[in-house]
C-alpha cells in the first residue's frame, strides 16, 4: 500500500500539540529543554507584555539543523543525551501565540532565521472546518500538513549584524490572552520553571547547595554520566530574578538543614544515577508540604510528584523529614510522554528495585536520627532534673513523703538511663555517649545517699516509737492501778497539791517571804506545764526526785 | 493609525548634536552603557541615534494620540515599537527593554499600563527623555484605579518619576533630563502665575520682563514658561535629594511651525540639596540657544542686556557648574 502527503491532514498539527502541551508554560519548558540539550549554560526568558523570549548561548544551529527541526516525530536527538526527542517540540506554542520566530547561529556560520506563521495556519484550518460544518467542502480537499507547513513556514540566512553571536533566540509573539494569567504571573512561571529544568541551587540561602552539586558531578564523572546545571533568568515584565532550585535554609527547622547524605543508585549491571537528602534536624515534618520528601529528575526534569516516592520509604513520617532529590543521569532510563514516570523498560523495574533499597536505608537514617535525638533529648531532660533534685536534697531532709518522691522519679530516670544505654542508640555520639554514663552514676548515687537518710530517720523514729510505748506502757499500768484502786498493788506516789506542800515533805524551810516566791513559781511555770492534774502530779513527783538526788548527791 | 512624526530638521540636530554628546559624556563619566527612560516614537529614532551608549530602554507608547486611552484602540503603534526594540535586541544592540501601554502619566499613576502591567523601576535611569511635544501645563485625563477621572499633570509624572529613582538603593546617580514641551503658555494663566510667586526675587524678575515693552506677548511668554518649568524642576528635584544643574534652553521650530522648548537638566544624588533662589536665577539669566544654520548659537535680544553670554556646548557648560567639579569629577 502506498500513502502520500494527502493521508496526513494538516489538522494533525493541532491534536498533537494541543494533547500534548495542555499548560501554557509546557512550551516555555519545551524551549529552555532544547536549550538545555545544546549545551547552553545562560538562558533568559522574557515575558514582555503579549511577547515571549528566550535567548540561550548553546551551540546553535545550522540551515540543515533548523531544517530538520521542523519535521514531526523524528528527531536528531539521542535520546538518552537529551530531554526533548520527540520530534515535536518545536511547535509547542502552536496554541499559544500567533507566530514563532527563532533566530540561531553556530560558531563562524551565519545566522538562520525561522519564521513560522501560526496564526495564518490556525486561520486555515479555522474557515475549512467551518466550511466542512456547511458542507461546502469534502474530505478529498481539505489541505494536508506538508502543504500548510511549506506555505506558512520560511526559513532564510541572515547578515552576521541581525544576530551577530552563538546560540539561539526564540520570539513568540502576540500570545492568546487566555493564557496572560499563567504567563503574567512571575512566581507562576517561576514555580514550574523549577520543577522542569536542571537549575542551580541558591548557595546563598541554601548551605548545602554547593557541596550537592559538587558531590553528584563528582559521582556522575565517576561514572561517565552527564549532569548538567543551567543558569536560568527570568523576567516577567519588570520584574526579573535569576531562578533557583527552591530548596532555602528556612524550609528546615532552626534554619539548619543537616548535612546531605549521598547514595549511589545503582547494581550490578550499572549506574543509574545519585540521590541527596537532608534530614530536619528537628522531629519535624519540613515546613514547606510542596518540598516534603524526594523529587524523582531526570536531567532537571521532574518525574511525577513526590507523593509518587513515598512508597519505597516505608514510612511517611521520615519521608516527610525529608528534602531531597533522586537524580537520574542513566541515558536508557527515559520519561514518558506525560513525563510522571518513566517509559516501561528493563532499567525501570531496576531503578525501582534500587529505589526500594534507597528508600529504606534513607528511612533507617532518619530512624535512627529520631531515636539518638529522643535520646539526646531524654538525657538532657534527666540530667536536669537530677541536678535539681541534687540542689533541693539535704542530708538533714526529715520529710519522708518528699525523700520517698525523689527515690520514685530518680528510679523512673534511671530506668530511662539504662534503657538508652541497652538500645546503643547512642553509640555514634561520643559526647552523649559519655554523658550517659555520668547521668547513670550521679543517680544510683544520689539514691544511695536518698536511701541512707530515709534509714536513719527509720531508726530514730523506731527508737522514739520504742521509748514512746515502753513510757506508754507505765503510764497504762498506773492509769488502770490508779482506777481501780489497786494501792497495794502498786506502791503510789504521794501526790502532792503545791510546791510548797512537797517542800514542806522534804523538811526544807521556807521562810514567809521564800514561800510565796514559791507559789508563784509553782502557779507560773509548773502549773502551766501541767496539761492535766496527773501531769502536774507527775511533774511535782519530777521535781521531787530530783531535789532528792541533789541532796543525796550531798 | 500611524502617529504623525515629530522629527523637524531642529529636533533631529538637538537629537545628535546636542543630547548625544551629553549621554556619551555620562556613559563615559560612569563607564557603563546606560538606562533609558522615555517617551520614544514607535520609530525610536532617540534610541537608535544613542544606542551606542544604551543599555536598556523603559518606554511609554499610548496607542492613538493625543486620544484618551481606551482598551478598543489598535495597539499598532506599541506593536511597532515593540518590534523595534525587539530587533535592536536581537542585534545585541541592547540587553533588554519594557514597553509599557499607556500615556506616561496614566501608568504612573496607576502603577500599571493598559495590559495590567505593573510599573516597577527597578534601576536607576540614566536618561529621561520626556518629549511631550505639546503644552506643560496641558493635563491629561486618567482613569484611575477607583474609576474615577482625574487629572494629571506632566510635572506629578516627572515629579513621580524622580521619587522612584530616589528609593532606589545606589551610591552614585547622575542622570540627564531631557525634557520638551511646547513653548505656549497661556495668557490667562500668567497674572495667575506671577502673583502667585511667594519668592520676591523671582516675582520681581518676572514683572521685569512684563514691563520691558519692547518684548512682545509670544517673547514674554515664553520667558514665564521658562520660569515656571525651572522653578517646579528644582522644588522637585531637591524634594527628591537631587542636585540640579539646567543648561541653557533651546528654542527650535518643530513641526507645523510649533514654537517648542527643550530643557537640559542634569541630576546628581545629594542628601544635602535644596531649592536654591539664586541658582534658579542664574539658570533665568541663561541666553537660550536657538538653531541657525543646522547649528546651535546664542538669542541675543537687545532689549535684554542681563543675559549671561553662553557656550552652546552643552558639556562645556555643564563642566563649568559647582556640580561637576563637586560631584562629578
Amino acid at each position: 500500500m502506498k500513502l502520500s502527503k494527502f493521508d496526513i491532514g494538516a489538522e494533525i498539527i493541532a491534536i498533537l500539540t494541543k494533547g500534548m502541551y495542555q499548560d501554557p508554560r509546557d512550551a516555555l519548558r519545551e524551549y529552555i529543554q532544547n536549550a538545555v540539550d545544546a549545551d547552553s549554560k545562560n538562558i533568559n526568558l522574557k515575558i514582555r507584555q503579549n511577547n515571549i523570549t528566550v535567548i540561550d548561548d548553546g551551540t546553535g544551529m545550522d540551515y540543515q539543523t533548523m531544517r530538520k527541526a521542523l519535521r514531526i516525530g523524528i528527531s536528531d536527538k539521542k535520546p538518552g543525551d537529551d530531554i526533548g526527542f520527540m520530534g515535536i517540540g518545536i511547535y509547542s506554542s502552536y496554541h499559544l501565540c500567533d507566530s514563532l520566530t527563532i533566530y540561531s547561529k553556530i560558531n563562524a556560520d551565519s545566522p538562520h532565521k525561522l519564521f513560522m506563521d501560526f496564526k495564518a495556519m490556525k486561520d486555515v484550518l479555522t474557515e475549512q472546518k467551518e466550511k466542512r460544518i456547511n458542507n461546502q467542502l469534502s474530505g478529498d480537499e481539505l489541505i494536508d500538513l506538508q502543504t500548510l507547513l511549506e506555505k506558512y513556514i520560511y526559513l532564510e540566512e541572515l547578515d552576521k549584524s541581525d544576530f551577530p553571536t552563538k546560540g539561539t533566540r526564540i520570539e513568540m509573539h502576540q500570545i492568546e490572552q487566555n493564557f496572560s494569567k499563567e504567563l503574567q504571573d512571575f512566581d507562576l512561571v517561576a514555580s514550574y520553571l523549577r520543577d522542569t529544568i536542571p537549575l542551580h541551587f541558591d548557595k546563598s540561602n541554601f548551605m548545602w547547595g554547593e557541596e550537592i552539586e559538587n558531590k553528584i558531578q563528582e559521582i556522575c564523572d565517576t561514572h561517565n554520566s552527564k549532569f548538567d546545571l543551567v543558569n536560568l533568568k527570568l523576567q516577567v515584565n519588570s520584574r526579573q530574578e535569576d531562578l533557583y532550585k527552591p530548596y532555602k535554609n528556612s524550609d528546615f527547622h532552626n534554619n539548619t538543614p543537616q548535612k546531605p547524605d549521598f547514595q549511589e543508585i545503582k547494581d550490578e549491571d550499572g549506574f543509574i544515577g545519585v540521590a541527596w537528602g537532608c534530614l530536619n534536624p528537628t522531629r519535624n515534618k519540613i515546613k514547606d508540604k510542596s518540598l516534603r520528601g524526594f523529587l524523582i529528575r531526570k536531567q532537571g526534569f521532574a518525574i511525577g510528584r513526590r507523593e509518587n516516592v513515598v512508597k519505597y520509604f516505608n514510612s511517611h513520617t521520615h519521608f516527610d523529614r525529608y528534602v531531597g532529590e533522586i537524580v537520574v543521569t542513566n541515558k536508557e532510563l527515559l520519561p514518558n510522554a506525560s513525563r510522571d514516570d518513566f517509559e516501561f523498560t528493563n532499567i525501570r523495574i531496576r531503578f525501582y528495585n534500587i529505589l526500594t533499597t534507597i528508600g529504606s536505608y534513607y528511612t533507617q537514617i532518619s530512624n535512627e536520627f529520631q531515636n539518638s535525638s529522643k535520646a539526646i533529648e531524654d538525657i538532657e531532660n534527666i540530667a536536669a532534673k537530677v541536678k535539681e533534685i541534687n540542689m533541693e536534697f539535704s542530708r538533714y531532709e526529715n520529710n519522708t513523703t518528699k525523700l520517698l518522691e525523689y527515690i520514685v522519679t530518680l528510679n523512673e530516670k534511671l530506668r530511662i538511663t539504662n534503657s538508652v544505654v541497652d538500645r546503643k542508640v547512642l553509640e555514634k555520639d561520643l559526647k552523649y555517649k559519655e554523658e550517659v554514663k555520668l547521668i547513670k552514676n550521679s543517680i544510683e548515687m544520689l539514691l544511695d545517699d536518698i536511701t541512707d537518710r530515709i534509714g536513719s530517720i527509720k531508726k530514730t523514729q523506731e527508737e522514739e516509737k520504742k521509748q514512746n510505748y515502753i513510757e506508754k506502757k507505765i503510764e497504762h499500768t498506773k492509769e488502770i492501778a490508779k482506777d481501780l484502786s489497786f494501792a497495794n498493788i502498786v506502791q503510789k506516789e504521794k501526790e502532792y497539791n503545791s510546791l510548797i506542800e512537797l517542800l514542806q515533805d522534804l523538811d526544807i524551810e521556807l521562810g514567809s517571804d521564800n514561800e510565796t516566791i514559791y507559789n508563784l513559781l509553782d502557779e507560773k511555770f509548773i502549773e502551766r506545764a501541767s496539761t492535766t492534774k496527773v501531769h502536774y502530779y507527775n511533774l511535782i513527783t519530777e521535781l521531787k526526785n530530783d531535789i532528792l538526788n541533789i541532796m543525796d548527791n550531798k | 493609525m500611524a502617529t504623525e512624526t515629530f522629527n523637524s530638521e531642529a529636533k533631529i540636530l538637538i537629537r545628535s548634536k546636542w543630547s548625544k554628546e551629553i549621554i556619551k559624556f555620562i556613559s563615559d563619566n560612569l563607564k557603563i552603557k546606560l538606562v533609558y527612560l522615555g517617551l520614544p516614537s514607535p520609530a525610536a529614532e532617540d534610541i537608535l541615534e544613542w544606542i551606542d551608549y544604551i543599555n536598556e530602554v523603559i518606554a511609554f507608547q499610548c496607542r492613538e494620540y493625543p486620544k484618551p486611552s481606551d482598551p478598543s484602540q489598535d495597539r499598532e503603534e506599541i506593536i511597532r515599537l515593540e518590534q523595534k526594540l525587539e530587533g535592536l535586541e536581537r542585534q545585541q544592540k541592547i540587553d533588554n527593554f519594557q514597553v509599557y501601554d499607556g500615556y506616561m502619566e496614566e501608568v504612573l499613576t496607576n502603577r500599571k499600563d493598559n495590559m495590567n502591567i505593573e510599573f516597577i523601576q527597578n534601576d536607576v535611569i540614566h536618561i529621561y527623555n520626556l518629549d511631550f511635544c505639546n503644552e506643560i501645563k496641558y493635563p491629561r485625563e486618567v482613569l484611575n484605579e477607583n474609576g474615577d477621572i482625574v487629572e494629571v499633570h506632566k510635572f506629578d509624572a516627572v515629579k513621580n518619576l524622580l521619587e522612584g529613582q530616589a528609593e532606589i538603593d545606589s551610591s552614585v546617580q547622575r542622570f540627564i533630563l531631557f525634557l520638551t514641551i511646547n513653548a505656549k503658555f497661556k495668557s490667562d494663566n500668567l497674572s495667575e502665575y506671577i502673583k502667585n510667586r511667594s519668592d520676591q526675587d523671582i516675582q520681581k524678575y518676572l514683572k521685569s520682563i512684563n514691563n520691558i515693552r519692547q518684548l512682545d506677548t509670544k517673547e514674554k511668554n515664553i520667558r514665564f514658561l521658562r520660569t515656571y518649568v525651572l522653578e517646579s524642576l528644582s522644588e522637585h528635584f531637591a524634594n527628591s535629594n537631587f542636585e540640579i544643574d539646567i543648561l541653557p534652553t533651546i528654542r527650535y521650530e518643530g513641526i507645523s511651525g510649533h514654537k517648542m522648548l527643550h530643557f537640559t537638566v542634569f541630576g546628581t544624588k545629594n542628601n544635602d540639596s535644596e531649592v536654591s533662589i539664586n541658582k534658579i536665577k542664574e539658570f533665568l539669566s541663561n541666553k537660550f540657544i536657538t538653531i541657525e544654520n543646522n547649528d546651535f548659537i546664542n538669542l541675543s535680544l537687545d532689549t535684554l542686556n542681563d543675559e549671561n553670554n553662553n557656550l552652546t556646548c552643552p558639556v562645556d557648560c555643564f563642566k563649568t557648574t559647582n556640580t561637576y567639579n563637586n560631584l562629578w569629577k
